[in-house]
């Protein structure tokens, strides 16, 4: 049997609570309150990465093939869906209110088999019909069934000094709010027959492997490049919410710090009794050492599958509600990424071991007869 | 010989004075015989049971078990572990750790294989076999000195160095280690270096001597 082991788990599960056992439980605590925050804090934020993702995906597709050729679309194979589109900005007008929108115009069999809006009443829509966003609806007072007029936003004027400008009818209202896309996206419908010869781009969702061989970075575009912005900063507040909470961490390791000097000042005659039955220093250090990473590890490994069952449940039950018109969906979500558990792990595997040897350098040695001679 | 002691010299200081405690002790001890060693207080029984223990270290002289010379060495935990058994007056368990593993620690320290039936053996002699998982805390005053005797055998040392073992017993459990002593002595054979108060326990030596004004002299 190891003795070092032996030794520092009986220092950990000291019999004396008063002694050893609140010292090691307040600890304990400091390091299971850090792990739990830090895992459930991730497993949130990738939880509403994920929503945003999911959400993003909707209406933009997985990925944009920017400047399709001509035989693109006849040669396309089944790994993927794609929808092809036009976009420009124009000015919409209702009520002598108006505002501008970006028109994306697609294939009318493509608004439910590629996208998916959570549409009012999921109408199909012609060439001059146009399915507005819940936002843009509410703030311009357009109803299903109105007419609107749009007109281009380089305010050409015809001969007569009248904007050009061209009715449509809306059709449905669709309900998405991520990156404000209802307050300003138009979804509208090229004509059945022909595809337009001028597209913005081929949306596309599904295993485009094949595609990356084919096209360059800058043309086959992924949806978090394509929203690069809004990506990073969910990628920073992941980072820095990390390492805020790290902080917790730190902070109960200066508390273990204190733990391992506490209870060394404590068991100074054990120690004693240890050096005169032949462990040398080195080794009662190292049942110090092994005090400390027994204790930090079960408190974290302990706060991670606290955390872990937390988001089971959550995932499962729900049981923490919100507000679908402000987070888009009506429970908090958790997603579990065991590479972000892993990079905690070994963070406070090096902190702990950082905080676990300082003590250790201070460690007066044992001197064995005076602490055997005088019984301490 | 199993121990030799050539003109062992120790000295304390505190700056301004020096106190000479031993000035030049020289014995030898044969294997399987018990040395017995009385004084007044701060004679210096304990100073010379500490060097003999290789807890402390001498100022000059030799030390030589089992012909291997102290001053050859300069970490002594290899030596303790294996050709020493320390007995104290206080029992000296860890509390942490229960009866069995007490008796263990110098095996653990040393990695090696625990003799299970030496130590069962131990158990029956000592008569302790119902308090294997007990704690010390759970103990008498004489079952942790027995303990304490069991943990000094466990590595079979060539030497069991014991300091006032009776002095925090009662008579009777003080009776009792003294005969166990003995026992052990002729069953096992082990060598003893017993400093006492105890005159019952300094006749139980072969070897009788008194330690005075630093000098060691012959009973």
């Amino acid at each position: 049997m190891n003795i070092i082991f032996l030794v520092a788990k009986r220092f950990l599960m000291s019999r004396n609570l008063l002694e050893g056992g609140m010292i090691n439980f307040v600890s304990f605590l400091g390091l299971f309150i850090g792990a739990v925050s830090i895992v459930l804090s991730l497993a949130v934020l990738n939880g509403f990465q994920d929503v945003l993702g999911d959400e993003t995906k909707k209406i933009y597709g997985d990925y944009i093939l920017l400047d399709p050729n001509k035989d693109f679309i006849g040669n396309i194979n089944n790994d993927f869906q794609y929808s092809p589109f036009y976009e420009e900005e124009f000015f919409i007008l209702n009520n002598k209110k108006q505002s501008l929108i970006k028109l994306k115009t697609i294939f009318s069999d493509k608004i439910d088999s590629f996208y998916d809006l959570n549409r009012s009443n999921g109408m199909p829509i012609n060439k001059n019909d146009i399915i507005i966003g819940n936002s843009l609806s509410d703030r311009m007072n357009i109803s299903i069934g109105d007419s609107v007029a749009i007109y281009d936003t380089n305010i050409a004027i015809n001969s007569l000094a009248f904007v050009k400008s061209q009715n449509f009818f809306v059709k449905d209202i669709y309900q998405n709010r991520i990156l404000r896309s209802d307050e300003f996206l138009v979804f509208g419908a090229f004509n059945k027959e022909s595809i337009p010869d001028e597209l913005s781009g081929i949306e596309l969702l599904g295993n485009v492997d094949a595609l990356k061989k084919e096209y360059s970075k800058d043309k086959l575009i992924a949806w978090q490049d394509r929203n690069r912005q809004l990506f990073d900063a969910t990628e920073i507040e992941k980072k820095i919410t990390f390492f805020t909470l790290l902080l917790i961490i730190i902070v109960a390791s200066f508390n273990l710090s204190s733990s391992i000097v506490q209870i060394s000042t404590k068991k100074t005659r054990e120690m004693a009794i240890l050096n005169a039955f032949g462990m040398n220093e080195r080794s009662i250090s190292m049942v110090f050492f092994v005090y400390g990473y027994l204790l930090s590890l079960t408190a974290i490994i302990c706060g991670v599958l606290l955390a872990l069952l937390i988001i089971i449940l959550q995932n499962q039950f729900g049981f923490i509600v919100l507000n679908p018109e402000f987070y888009l969906i009506d429970k908090l979500p958790m997603e579990i990424s065991f590479k972000e558990i892993s990079i905690l792990l070994s963070f406070s595997i090096v902190i702990i071991g950082i905080f676990v040897s300082f003590p250790l350098l201070l460690m007066r040695k044992v001197n064995p007869i005076i602490l055997i001679n005088k019984n301490i | 010989m199993i121990l030799s002691v050539k003109n062992l010299k120790k000295s304390y200081s505190d700056g301004n004075s020096t106190l000479e405690v031993l000035k030049g002790i020289s014995f030898d001890l044969k294997k399987g015989s018990i040395l017995t060693i009385k004084g007044p207080s701060g004679s210096g029984k304990s100073t010379l049971l500490s060097l003999l223990g290789t807890l402390d270290t001498q100022d000059s002289g030799d030390i030589i078990i089992n012909a291997r010379n102290l001053n050859e060495y300069d970490n002594f935990s290899e030596i303790r572990n294996n050709h020493i058994g320390f007995i104290f007056q206080f029992h000296n368990l860890i509390p942490e750790l229960n009866v069995t593993e007490n008796i263990c620690v110098p095996a653990f320290i040393s990695n090696k294989m625990i003799d299970h039936n030496f130590l069962d053996t131990l158990f029956e002699y000592f008569e302790l076999n119902n308090k294997k998982n007990a704690f010390p805390l759970d103990l008498s005053g004489g079952e942790k000195q027995r303990v304490s005797v069991m943990r000094a055998l466990i590595n079979k040392p060539s030497i069991i160095i014991a300091d006032e073992p009776t002095g925090n017993l009662d008579e009777n459990n003080a009776l009792k280690l003294i005969d166990l002593f003995k026992k052990l002595n002729k069953d096992f054979g082990l060598t003893f270096v017993i400093a006492t108060h105890d005159n019952t326990v300094f006749d139980i030596g072969h070897q009788k001597m008194e330690l005075s004004d630093g000098k060691l002299l012959k009973l």
